[in-house]
């Protein structure tokens, strides 16, 4: 079920009502309506699929219980090795199965051995495997570390696998996190209430509105760039970057809401990145959820910080190659995370050898602003290679863009349009609510009254719901 | 818990109210823009994509054409007495006519021909409107109504249909066709739509009574589309010579159009289009 549709329109409203007049005295019962409703929000796309996240759950609840049951530091290894294994497993045969094949066959062509037979097979995607694999993962992990005492009780565990406001695409939430609120009985807070139902608001707007709005334009350059010259690919690279970012933004604003309404506190997943002065402050903003797994299980176990430089530099780019690998089975993918592990490491090295101390707020505002205005050409430039159809096109892109200034023929056509005045009300109401991503819209009643109605003017004119979000094919 | 509802509920009322007024005035804008600079001219085409792509009145003396995406013969056969109430040139209709416009209707409710409607009449919509109303229509009433006030904010232009240019690079031959497929093997297009028929005849009798000539247009097809069964181009033509015979054809099913000129299957692209207008012209003239 999509956020954007009418059933969600009608779904939500009923799960709220059921979850606090009816159920509303028993934490059991707030558990199994909270399952119920995951499970049809997810069946909805594909009934067949929910196997898949059952068995998931079991294999994560029973593995938890026999870790903690176990005192033998082996055998707890061992177990947390298969916990990690099936779910790599389930992930890898779902997403990656075909790509691996496909990349053998490749390799073996290139040593000149054609094979008479295609091994791939006709693998739908499950939407949202990659969100709430990691999840379990964290399960048996946090577990294994013993920061997490494994839970007995299925229902509530299953709850936590599949809570339908982040199933689908996130936030990824730790279980040290999200678990202990599942167990935990939940009373209706008004100021959470409001707060979830600004963030609906502010989430379906940047999705339906400046999101979709963006969408053809950008579809129009990834499909077509040869029609198009080095300032609009350029241009059409940051709307790429500013639809994806509303998006998958816009989506976990939603996610956030919706939980908050069931009283239940979700992760940040982003703080406005748009506004960050270099690459490192981008991924402690963009995608955090995913950024802090792969700090927490994968770079930490790996050694963190306590290994020689070399190494930790080695562990930066596993972690960033993965983090690639993990948005798509495609080389494109892992090209762009490993563009991004230099880019981090450059900056790191950056950051130590120049130090600037503007003599004036004045000449320290226009710093940042600069600083701003090129991380974010920057990251859209990265972009490009994440959205192209495959390598070979992001690189005739790039050779399109660098041709074109290399004979000062980057021009954009510049015109005030729909899409750059909605970009306008993007970056002011970011930039307003930069203080607290949670508690937005903290204006005078007037002004914060016009915004809900505009907004709602505005969701109800561009909804489209025959738009999925970005983020499911992840 | 008592609060939230009571400010939620406040809070929708009102957004509901406004939103509706401004929906409202919003079918009257655009409306009021549309009369504007309402076209005088003596030919008109009507019909559905077919149309719409198919024939650039830019290029034609005196013509119009007024079709638009997913057009039915109800909003046809409305706009036919909005145009003609405005438009006291009127001399001709050439109304799009293909197997799909009589074995599948394109549903009432269907968002275009919704919208449409209620900017015809933006006073009485409910008499243009068979079937009573559901949060979904009256969410779409809210949707265009507001999209029409962005849109006059936006100085953009409005218009009851016109000619849609398909570039030929965008040709999306066989995912249309396949997708088309689909709908073929749903069973979608299975009987003749009375619905369809029954506006049909209405147009035929209002252009007798008002003096103005009819003249069906059938576009051309790629002949994977006419060679299915499924899309019954025989029925079609045999229904049309039992039933409409009395009424002029202008069809174009055996014009040369070659594959790069087609967008898909069945609609034209900018090349075909200019191939179609070309032989149109030289009938209307």
């Amino acid at each position: 079920m999509l956020f954007n549709s009418f059933e969600f329109l009608a779904f939500l409203p009923t799960v709220f009502i059921l979850y606090w007049f009816v159920v509303n005295r028993s934490l059991k019962l707030q558990n199994i309506l909270l399952l119920i409703a995951s499970y049809i929000f997810y069946g909805w796309w594909d009934y067949r699929f929910l196997a898949l996240i059952a068995l998931s759950t079991l294999i994560d609840y029973a593995i938890g219980l026999l870790i903690s049951k176990s005192e033998n530091d082996k055998s707890r290894k061992l177990l947390v090795t298969i916990s990690v294994i099936a779910n790599l497993t389930i992930l890898g045969f779902f997403k990656y199965f075909n790509f691996f094949i496909d990349s053998w066959q490749e390799i073996l062509q290139s040593f000149g051995y054609q094979s008479e037979h295609t091994w791939t097979l006709k693998i739908m995607l499950p939407v949202g495997i990659s969100f709430y694999t990691f999840q379990t993962m964290s399960y048996t992990i946090d577990i294994y570390r013993r920061q997490l005492a494994p839970t007995k009780d299925l229902i509530s565990f299953a709850t936590f696998v599949s809570f339908f406001p982040q199933l689908v695409a996130g936030p990824i939430e730790k279980a040290s996190k999200l678990l202990p609120q599942i167990l935990k009985k939940r009373g209706f807070n008004y100021e959470q209430g409001a707060q979830g139902a600004r963030l609906l608001i502010w989430g379906m707007f940047k999705k339906v509105v400046i999101a979709d709005s963006l969408a053809p334009h950008v579809y129009k350059i990834f499909t077509s760039h040869e029609s198009f010259d080095g300032g609009a690919l350029v241009m059409g690279a940051m709307y790429a970057t500013l639809q994806l970012y509303c998006d998958f933004s816009g989506y976990s604003d939603i996610a956030i809401g919706t939980s908050k309404l069931f009283g239940v506190e979700l992760s940040s997943n982003f703080k406005f990145p748009v506004f960050s002065k270099d690459l490192v402050q981008v991924w402690s903003k963009w995608h955090i959820s995913l950024t802090t797994w792969f700090r927490d299980y994968v770079f930490k176990s790996l050694g963190g910080l306590k290994v020689s430089k070399n190494r930790i530099i080695l562990n930066v780019f596993i972690v960033f190659l993965a983090s690639g690998l993990w948005h798509g089975a495609d080389w494109k993918y892992v090209m762009w995370g490993g563009i991004h592990a230099l880019l981090f490491l450059l900056t790191l090295l950056l950051r130590k050898k120049i130090k600037l101390r503007p003599n004036s707020a004045l000449v320290g505002k226009v710093v940042n602003l600069i600083k701003i205005f090129s991380t974010f050409f920057l990251m859209s430039l990265t972009l490009v290679l994440f959205r192209a159809e495959n390598v070979n096109q992001a690189g005739l892109i790039y050779v399109q863009i660098i041709e074109d200034l290399i004979n000062n023929q980057i021009v954009y056509d510049f015109h005030v349009n729909k899409n750059l005045l909605l970009v306008t009300i993007l970056l002011a109401y970011d930039y307003a609510f930069r203080k607290d991503e949670r508690n937005i819209f903290q204006f005078g009643k007037i002004p914060r009254r016009l915004s809900y109605l505009f907004m709602i003017m505005g969701i109800i004119a561009f909804f489209n719901d025959q738009i999925n979000f970005l983020y499911f094919q992840f | 818990m008592k609060r939230f509802i009571k400010n939620a509920t406040l809070y929708a009322l009102i957004f509901l109210v406004t939103l509706s007024f401004l929906a409202y005035a919003g079918f009257h804008l655009a409306r009021h823009k549309i009369l504007q600079n309402f076209p005088e001219t003596e030919n008109i085409i009507l019909g559905d994509s077919n149309s719409q792509r198919a024939v650039d009145d830019a290029k034609l003396n005196s013509t119009k054409n007024f079709s638009s995406t997913a057009e039915n013969y109800r909003l046809s056969y409305y706009k036919l007495l909005f145009i003609h109430k405005h438009n006291t040139e009127l001399k001709r209709v050439i109304l799009s006519f293909s197997p799909q416009n009589l074995f599948f209707a394109f549903p009432n409710n269907h968002r275009h021909s919704y919208s449409a409607l209620i900017i015809l009449d933006p006073s009485d919509y409910k008499a243009y409107y068979s079937g009573h109303l559901t949060i979904k229509r009256y969410f779409y009433f809210l949707k265009y109504g507001l999209n029409h006030v962005i849109n006059f904010v936006f100085g953009n232009e409005m218009e009851l249909g016109g000619f849609l240019k398909i570039n030929s690079k965008e040709q999306q031959f066989y995912e249309w066709h396949s997708a088309f497929c689909l709908e073929l093997e749903k069973g979608l297009i299975t009987k003749m739509s009375e619905e369809q028929i029954h506006y049909l005849n209405l147009i035929i009798e209002y252009c007798q009574n008002q003096n103005i000539a009819l003249n069906l247009l059938v576009t051309p097809k790629h002949k994977i589309l006419f060679e299915d069964s499924s899309y019954h181009a025989e029925d079609f033509f045999n229904f049309y010579n039992q039933y409409y015979g009395h009424i002029p054809i202008i069809n174009f099913s055996d014009l040369q159009i070659n594959e790069a000129e087609f967008q898909d299957p069945m609609h034209l692209n900018e090349l075909g289009a200019e191939k179609l207008t070309q032989k149109l012209s030289e009938i209307l003239d």
